[in-house]
């Protein structure tokens, strides 16, 4: 019976080209903007490269100081010596590595200016992240002890500085002092903004930790094996800065997370110190995607509904031999399944054009990609959207009188 | 087979009560050939739908192979449909985007009958109106007989109790229509199938045993 509809469904898609064009344009327009929505999302959130692959990572991205008595606040990362505190004294993480915020500096190559970020990090960096060498190595703790003059760079950036001509081993002089390329890795999407950089280095500075604060310009990466130890983390944590606060004659308050970086989002933009804004983040992103879902799903039930007329006596005739309004229900939606799916199709093959035309576009690199969350993500919504576009019209067909419609015809 | 006790069909409109059937009985036997005939709106289209368990009557009772449809839930009676009734109408009804062998099998689709079976089942119904040849052809590539065998073919392709022919030869040129009435004939005395030919032309039901007359709802016999 399946096969029988699924026929019916393609040659109702051939038999009004006008008709279908417009269905199509409206289901593939929705569907690439929910793709692309979710990739950014994916790609933000979700464990994609470069995060760590052998295990799940937590992030300290910011420490807040506040003076209780005179209101003063100090906002930002970790200080290095709070981060290499945690490095040595945590339990939980089978490894925790330092890196600090991205800076700015401009290159310029044959009058060609290139803007750069640089950031520097400890050996743990390159154990903590599933980065890919295309060429050489990464540093270790010995290039790190010795304070080797060496980096690493990104495939981009390799291609920009070096125009196509091999970077390993060559040097690259930064504020006066030369650094040889010792690896290259494949860049990070600028969407991960903790791991992204264009070139790392193997040194962490201590010099803007003035007052001995907690507040600082560096992050901290803790992994653990399973997702069953995060929560263990975050307590370890958190009975660490409630003993800062302790010790600080309650002058001092400290406020700080460990968070994925979904939590590090929403935390700020729907939570507080003591909640990660996920319960409020989850309800609000549902609402947003009904709503987005709303005018075109209106579109197409008017469509479907408007074409019905020309299904009535076919309809009328299934129903005369036996089919039961249950079953009539079933073939409109079931039909809507597949022109919602070949739809769908369109939209993956349009998306992944769409996403190359945003790469070559931002040389920051975005990194955009369909993975299986995003496949996963789109066919839930699309097939949500194939049965409550379909529902409505099917209902309607499923309850038409078959003689009067084949006497009237 | 099918049994009309005191069937009444009245509809209700805002302002005014039409009975569209009134108090009929009638009671119709396997391997029968009947035919009802009678002027517009005389009720024939609605005792068409209440034979064709289509619709339900206001009072009286409806008996199919002893069950009274009275309350059936809309699933069941579908089923009773699919293996009691087979419809031909005037103007054929093929699905155009249906092949022949694919509009023949449509009652079959709804029972739990394999693709095969369901093949074997459309051919023969498909050779006793002699179309075999033109199984994979699509209505549009038919003539007006042709259509109206196939459409004989899918009604008697599940072998219901009873085939309802609403006007099958209406939209036909008389040569063609005789060749149908007689197809349908050979069917009800080779195979025994029970017909009920609905028409206004009086001159089909010259050929058929039993006639019946309805007039503003009443039956004259």
């Amino acid at each position: 019976m399946l096969i029988n509809y699924f026929k019916l469904a393609i040659s109702s898609i051939f038999s009004n080209k006008t008709y279908s064009a417009i269905v199509f344009f409206g289901i593939t327009f929705t569907f690439i903007i929910i793709i692309i929505l979710t990739s950014i999302y994916a790609q933000l959130f979700g464990n994609v490269y470069p995060e760590s692959k052998n295990g799940k990572p937590l992030y300290l991205t910011e420490v807040i100081e506040k003076n209780t008595k005179t209101g003063y606040t100090k906002i930002g990362g970790a200080s290095l010596s709070f981060s290499e505190n945690l490095k040595k004294n945590m339990k939980t993480p089978k490894m925790i590595s330092i890196i600090s915020k991205g800076k700015s500096i401009n290159f310029y190559v044959n009058e060609k200016k290139i803007p750069t970020i640089i950031k520097f990090t400890d050996a743990n960096f390159w154990k903590s992240t599933s980065f890919k060498f295309k060429k050489g190595r990464p540093y270790n703790e010995s290039d790190f002890q010795a304070n080797s003059k060496v980096i690493i760079i990104t495939d981009k950036f390799e291609k920009s500085y070096f125009g196509g001509e091999n970077g390993l081993g060559k040097k690259i002089k930064m504020v006066g002092i030369e650094y040889k390329v010792i690896g290259i890795v494949k860049s990070a999407s600028s969407f991960k903004e903790i791991l992204y950089s264009n070139i790392y280095i193997p040194n962490l500075d201590n010099k803007n930790n003035t007052f001995n604060s907690l507040v600082g310009d560096y992050r901290c990466i803790f992994i653990v094996d399973s997702n069953n130890k995060l929560p263990i983390l975050k307590q370890e944590y958190f009975d660490i800065i409630n003993t800062k606060n302790n010790i600080s004659n309650n002058k001092l308050e400290v406020l700080s997370n460990l968070d994925t970086v979904l939590e590090s989002y929403t935390r700020n933009l729907f939570g507080n110190t003591y909640n990660n804004g996920l319960t409020k983040f989850y309800p609000i992103l549902a609402l947003a995607i009904i709503i987005f879902l709303f005018l075109p799903a209106i579109n197409l039930i008017n469509l479907i509904l408007a074409r019905t007329s020309e299904r009535n006596i076919e309809i009328a005739v299934r129903k005369s031999f036996g089919a039961s309004s249950k079953q009539i229900l079933s073939q409109f939606i079931f039909e809507n399944i597949v022109i919602n799916i070949i739809g769908l199709l369109i939209s993956i093959i349009l998306s992944l054009i769409i996403i190359k035309i945003l790469d070559f576009l931002f040389f920051e690199n975005i990194n955009l990609s369909i993975n299986g969350f995003v496949l996963f993500v789109i066919l839930i919504i699309s097939l949500f959207f194939a049965i409550i576009t379909g529902l409505i019209p099917a209902r309607k067909l499923s309850k038409i009188n078959p003689i009067e419609i084949l006497q009237n015809n | 087979m099918i049994e009309l006790k005191n069937v009444s069909k009245i509809y209700h409109t805002e302002t005014i009560e039409t009975t569209a059937i009134n108090d009929i009985s009638l009671k119709i036997n396997k391997g029968d050939f009947l035919s009802i005939t009678g002027p517009s709106g005389s009720g024939k289209s609605t005792l068409l739908n209440l034979i064709g368990l289509l619709d339900s009557p206001t009072s009286g009772d409806i008996i199919v192979n002893k069950e009274n449809i009275k309350g059936l839930k809309d699933k069941k009676l579908s089923k009773l449909r699919n293996k009691t009734i087979g419809f031909i109408f005037q103007s054929y009804h093929l699905i155009d985007d249906l092949n022949v062998i694919e509009n023949v099998e449509l009652p079959l689709i709804y029972r739990k009958i394999s693709k095969k079976k369901r093949k074997e089942m459309a051919e023969l119904a498909l050779e006793k109106v002699g179309l075999t040849n033109r199984k994979k052809h699509f209505p549009r590539q038919l003539s007006g007989g042709q259509k109206q065998r196939v459409a004989i073919a899918r009604a008697i392709v599940g072998n219901p109790a009873i085939i309802l022919a609403d006007e099958p030869t209406g939209n036909l040129d008389s040569k063609m229509g005789d060749k149908i009435m007689g197809l349908l004939i050979k069917l009800n005395k080779i195979y025994k199938t029970t017909i009920i030919l609905v028409t206004h032309n009086l001159s089909l039901t010259t050929r058929i045993e039993r006639n019946i007359i309805i007039k503003d709802g009443n039956l004259i016999n």
